[in-house]
């Protein structure tokens, strides 16, 4: 699929397994919405001008004092910055940062994608050093001595999460489920 | 790795010399645990078992969620960008093995005192581990562990003090 640098509102239908990376401006607006249940997508982000500062969960974790983020937050990169906002979520704490892979293992995001942005020439993180992946319409729950309990998504058709970038980055998913085509993404530029 | 005045924090990150790298995602998500319990294992981003948790007489926690303390965190913080960091600990300990990663790995953090409630809030206070408190792993592949004794003093406040890190290696049960 084509990374394209739009101007105008474009959005694109992925079936599962298949993979999206594009170039976003800082201030636009992304939304992932849900064609049903039992789907999502593992998203993964990175400076477009810095492959290694990445959308992450640990400075995510210490900037928000939070493990699981709320509407208004920031999603922050490896230098602290907040990279992506969550202006929208149907899901109640749709985005999981706790666990990855768990929609796909991280080996088959890294190779399609890093084919994908070098089909298209876009800098991206080298193999050793790609990010890690948050997923949507995915959750964990936190049991009182530690454990981690999967808390499922209830997705339907129409199901929503919007994110806001906050500055240039590149962002990439593959999306996952029971249901194909799984997600619609749209990209509503600054 | 003994705190050996207590309150200390030991910062680490393993390495493979085939590039596999500790990964606190990977063991979250292999354990479904927010840091091991006796037996289980902090996993590399290869989903291979790199250190298994022995023993442990600290109260705890441990961490496995937030970052090393970087440059950036205490210029944020007011303490200047020149304060020793774990960040720039790992890189430098590893630069001298010959390994040179293009990002930090966030770090097993032992004896860090960070509690995460049921409703998802985070507390990350001053360590509760006492002198003489120690966990036990044992070494599961051939690696290069770095353990940083954090230089975190931005929240330290008297009579707590940076203190040392004992690590004992046993090599008589390595084959």
């Amino acid at each position: 699929m084509l990374a394209l640098r739009h101007t105008t509102l474009v959005s694109y239908t992925l079936s599962v397994s298949q993979t999206w990376l594009e170039i976003v401006r800082a201030g636009s607006r992304i939304d992932v919405t849900a064609h049903g249940p039992g789907v999502g997508a593992a998203i993964f982000a990175w400076s477009l001008t810095d492959p290694y500062e990445q959308l992450s969960d640990a400075y995510t974790f210490m900037e928000l004092r939070r493990a699981r983020p709320s509407v208004g937050d920031h999603l922050y990169s490896t230098l602290r910055r907040p990279m992506l906002s969550l202006e929208r979520d149907d899901a109640d704490h749709g985005i999981d940062l706790l666990r990855h892979d768990y929609w796909w293992p991280r080996d088959k995001c890294r190779d399609a994608l890093v084919e994908e942005a070098k089909a298209n020439g876009i800098a991206s993180p080298l193999q050793c050093d790609w990010p890690y992946a948050l997923n949507i319409f995915a959750r964990t729950r936190i049991g009182e001595s530690g454990d981690l309990i999967d808390d499922p998504v209830a997705t339907t058709q129409g199901t929503r999460i919007e994110l806001r970038t906050r500055f240039d980055v590149v962002v990439a998913m593959m999306a996952a489920g029971t249901v194909s085509p799984a997600i619609d993404v749209l990209v509503d530029p600054a | 790795m003994i705190d050996l005045a207590g309150h200390q924090g030991a910062d680490c990150v393993a390495v493979t010399l085939a590039g596999a790298v500790s990964c606190t995602r990977t063991t979250r998500a292999r354990n479904m645990r927010l840091f091991p319990k006796i037996g289980q294992s902090i996993y590399a981003d290869d989903e291979e078992a790199m250190l298994t948790l022995i023993e442990d007489t600290s109260p705890g926690p441990h961490g496995l969620l937030v970052p090393p303390c970087d440059p950036t965190m205490y210029r944020l913080r007011g303490a200047g960008c020149a304060h020793p960091s774990c960040h720039d600990n790992f890189h430098n300990a590893l630069a001298r093995k010959g390994i040179r990663l293009g990002r930090t790995p966030p770090s097993i953090c032992l004896f860090q005192n960070i509690v995460v409630d049921e409703a998802g809030a985070i507390a990350i206070g001053i360590n509760t581990s006492k002198a003489g408190d120690r966990l036990k792993f044992r070494i599961d592949r051939d690696l290069v562990l770095v353990v940083s004794a954090c230089p975190n003093d931005v929240f330290k406040r008297p009579p707590l003090q940076l203190t040392d890190l004992e690590i004992a290696v046993d090599i008589t049960e390595a084959t």
